[in-house]
C-alpha cells in the first residue's frame, strides 16, 4: 500500500512540476471564475440601469454552464498528459523494466491526475458559488445546496472526462491526438448528436448528454431526455470502457 | 568454461524474436556467468537491444526460454528484476524534472528501499552536486550516469547496460570503464551490449558475438580475441607446419605470409618453448617467436564475416 502510495505522489509530482500546464490550470478554473464576475461587476458598477448585478442564481447557472466545457478541456489536457508522459519521454520503458506490473503502472496515474485536478476544480466550483451570492445585488442568490449540487456535477465531468483522456491517450500513445479528438467530441460531435432527434434513445449513449443530464435543473429541458440512473450507467460505463482500453494498451504495448 | 545453472546470471535457449517475416534473434542460446562482466557484441541491427528487451519484458518473445538470476523470465519477472538494473538505448527521462526527482519516480516504481538509495546512487556515478538540476541541462555523458545511478535504486545483482558509453567523450568513457569494473569488483554481474570493440576488449571478462540475430561465438574474452596464438618466424614456413600440426598442444596452424606463421595453441605459457625445441629437433630455423598481438577486431571480422567484404 506504502509503494501505491509512492507510485502516486510520483505521478502528482510529474504534474505539478509542469509550469505550464499548471499555469492554464488555474487560468481555466479560478481565471476564468474571476474574469466573469469581474467584468459583470464593473459592468453593473458602471452602469446598473442596463447591466443586472454579476452575482445571482442565474448568472451562476449561466457561468458553471459554460464552464463545464473549460473543465472538460483541463481534464482532457491532465489526462493526455499522465497518460502519454511516460511513453513520449522513454520513461516508461525504464519503469517496466524494474518488473512493475504494467497495469499498475497504468492505474496509478488516474488518482495521480484526480489529487491534481480536482482542488483545482472544486475551488472554481465554490469560487463561482461564493460570486454570485457576493455579487447577486437584489436577485435571488443560490443556497449552500445548490452550489454543492454545481459542483459536484463539475467534479463529476471532470472525473469522466479525465477517465475517457487518460484512456484514450494509453490507446494511441500521442497526446496532441488525444487533445485533438477529445475536443472534438466535446466541443462539435456532442452538440450535433444532441440536435439530431432522429438518432432517437441511442443520443442516451453519449457521454455528454449524460453529463448534462446531471446538471441541476435550470428550467431549461435537458438536451436528451433520460433518467438519473440512465446517465450515471452511461457514465460508468463510459469510464469503465476507457479505462480497460487504456489498461489493456498499456499492458500490451512493446516499451 | 563449465558453468552450472545456478552460476548463471542470464541463460536463454533458442530464444528468437521475429517482426513480421524479419525475424531480428534468430534461436539464440547464451550463458552469462554471474560476477563477470559480459560483453555482447554485435554490428548495429545484429539483434543486441531486441534481446535485451526481451530479457527484461520490454517485448515478448516468439519463442525460446530465458532466465535471469536463475528466474525464468517472463513468467517470474517481477521476482527476477527486482535484482536486476537495466540501461536499454539511451536512458529516458522527464526533461523538465531534476536528476533526483527523476530518480524518486523510478524509486517509487521499484519500491522496498529504493528512495534510501537515491542519494548514494547519486555520489556513486558523481552526480551529487548536480542532483538538483534539470535533466533538460544535462549533458549526455551525465544523462547515461543518471541511467546507471537508476540502476542502482535496486541494489542490482545484475546490471544490463545497452550501449552505455554511446557519445561519450573519452574522458566519459573512461569514467564508464572504471565504474562497471567496480561493480564486478563488488560481486555484481555486468552484461554490457555495445558494438565498440575496444570498450568490449578492455573491460569484459567473457564475451558472446551476434551478428544476423544468432550468437556466432562466446567464451574467455582472451580465448575469443585470440590471446592463445604464436606469430613464429622460420626459414621454411612448410615444413614448420607440417611439424607443428601434428603437436598436441597446437589448435590451428595458418601462414600469416611467407616464412610467417600464426599458430593457435591450448594453454600459451607450455606451448612457446614446445614449439621452439619440436621445430630445433627437426632442424627447421627460428629467426622469430613471440605472442601474436591480441585484437578482438580482426576475431570479431571473421566471426561476422565481414573481413571479406572489407578487402
Amino acid at each position: 500500500m506504502a509503494d501505491l502510495a509512492a507510485m502516486v505522489a510520483a505521478e502528482v509530482l510529474r504534474l505539478v512540476r509542469r509550469r505550464g500546464l499548471m499555469a492554464w490550470m488555474v487560468v481555466l478554473t479560478v481565471g476564468v471564475v474571476c474574469c466573469y464576475y469581474g467584468l459583470f461587476a464593473v459592468q453593473h458598477a458602471i452602469d446598473a440601469r442596463h447591466h443586472q448585478p454579476a452575482g445571482g442564481t442565474r448568472s451562476m447557472y449561466h457561468l458553471v454552464d459554460n464552464f463545464g466545457l473549460v473543465v472538460s478541456l483541463l481534464a482532457i489536457l491532465i489526462g493526455a498528459t499522465v497518460a502519454t508522459a511516460d511513453v513520449s519521454s522513454g520513461v516508461f520503458r525504464d519503469l517496466v523494466a524494474t518488473g512493475r506490473s504494467r497495469l499498475v503502472l497504468f492505474a496509478v496515474r488516474v488518482p495521480g491526475a484526480l489529487i491534481v485536478l480536482l482542488p483545482a476544480v472544486v475551488t472554481a466550483g465554490v469560487l463561482a458559488g461564493v460570486g454570485a451570492r457576493v455579487f447577486a445585488g437584489g436577485l435571488p442568490a443560490p443556497s449552500v445546496g445548490l452550489i454543492a449540487h454545481y459542483t459536484g456535477w463539475l467534479v463529476a465531468g471532470a472525473v469522466v472526462d479525465l477517465a475517457l483522456a487518460t484512456g484514450f491517450a494509453a490507446l494511441t500513445g500521442s497526446r496532441s491526438i488525444t487533445i485533438g479528438v477529445l475536443l472534438g467530441y466535446e466541443a462539435v460531435v456532442t452538440p450535433l448528436l444532441h440536435n439530431m432527434t432522429v438518432l432517437g434513445s441511442v443520443r442516451q449513449w453519449a457521454s455528454g448528454a449524460a453529463v448534462a443530464r446531471l446538471e441541476p435543473f435550470s428550467g431549461a429541458p435537458y438536451p436528451v431526455a433520460m433518467s438519473v440512473g440512465t446517465a450515471v450507467a452511461v457514465l460508468v460505463a463510459w469510464t469503465v470502457l476507457s479505462l480497460a482500453l487504456g489498461a489493456w494498451r498499456t499492458a500490451t504495448r512493446d516499451a | 568454461m563449465v558453468v552450472s545453472g545456478d552460476d548463471l546470471a542470464i541463460r536463454a535457449r533458442a530464444l528468437r524474436k521475429c517482426f513480421g517475416a524479419r525475424v531480428a534473434v534468430a534461436g539464440v542460446d547464451l550463458e552469462v556467468p554471474a560476477g563477470t562482466v559480459f560483453g555482447f557484441l554485435g554490428p548495429n541491427g545484429a539483434g543486441k537491444t531486441t534481446l535485451i528487451r526481451m530479457l527484461l519484458g520490454l517485448t515478448r518473445a516468439s519463442d525460446g526460454h530465458a532466465w535471469l538470476l536463475g528466474l525464468p523470465v517472463p513468467q517470474r519477472r517481477t521476482r527476477a528484476l527486482a535484482r536486476v538494473g537495466a540501461v536499454v538505448e539511451e536512458p529516458g527521462f522527464h526533461r523538465y524534472l531534476t536528476g533526483r526527482e527523476n530518480l524518486r519516480i523510478a524509486a517509487a516504481a521499484r519500491g522496498g528501499g529504493a528512495g534510501e538509495r537515491i542519494g548514494g546512487a547519486l555520489e556513486r556515478v558523481g552526480l551529487g552536486d548536480r542532483a538538483d538540476d534539470r535533466v533538460g541541462r544535462y549533458s549526455l555523458g551525465m544523462r547515461q550516469r543518471l541511467g546507471i545511478a537508476r540502476c542502482l535504486l535496486s541494489d542490482p545483482a545484475l546490471l544490463i547496460l545497452d550501449e552505455p558509453v554511446n557519445g561519450l567523450d573519452p574522458a566519459g568513457i573512461r569514467e564508464m570503464r572504471v565504474l562497471i569494473r567496480s561493480f564486478a569488483d563488488e560481486g555484481r554481474t555486468v552484461f554490457l551490449s555495445s558494438h565498440l570493440l575496444d570498450e568490449v576488449q578492455r573491460v569484459c571478462d567473457r564475451i558472446a558475438v551476434v551478428d544476423a540475430g544468432r550468437v556466432v561465438a562466446q567464451g574467455a574474452t582472451e580465448e575469443l580475441v585470440g590471446a592463445d596464438a604464436l606469430m613464429i618466424e622460420v626459414a621454411d614456413s612448410r615444413a614448420a607446419a607440417g611439424v607443428l600440426a601434428g603437436l598436441p598442444l597446437v589448435r590451428a596452424v595458418d601462414e600469416v605470409r611467407d616464412g610467417v606463421l600464426r599458430v593457435r595453441v591450448f594453454d600459451i605459457g607450455q606451448a612457446t618453448a614446445l614449439l621452439a625445441r619440436e621445430l630445433a629437433v627437426a632442424g627447421i630455423a627460428v629467426h622469430r617467436l613471440e605472442a601474436a598481438p591480441a585484437s578482438l577486431e580482426r576475431a570479431f571480422l571473421e566471426l561476422t564475416g565481414r573481413s571479406g567484404a572489407e578487402r
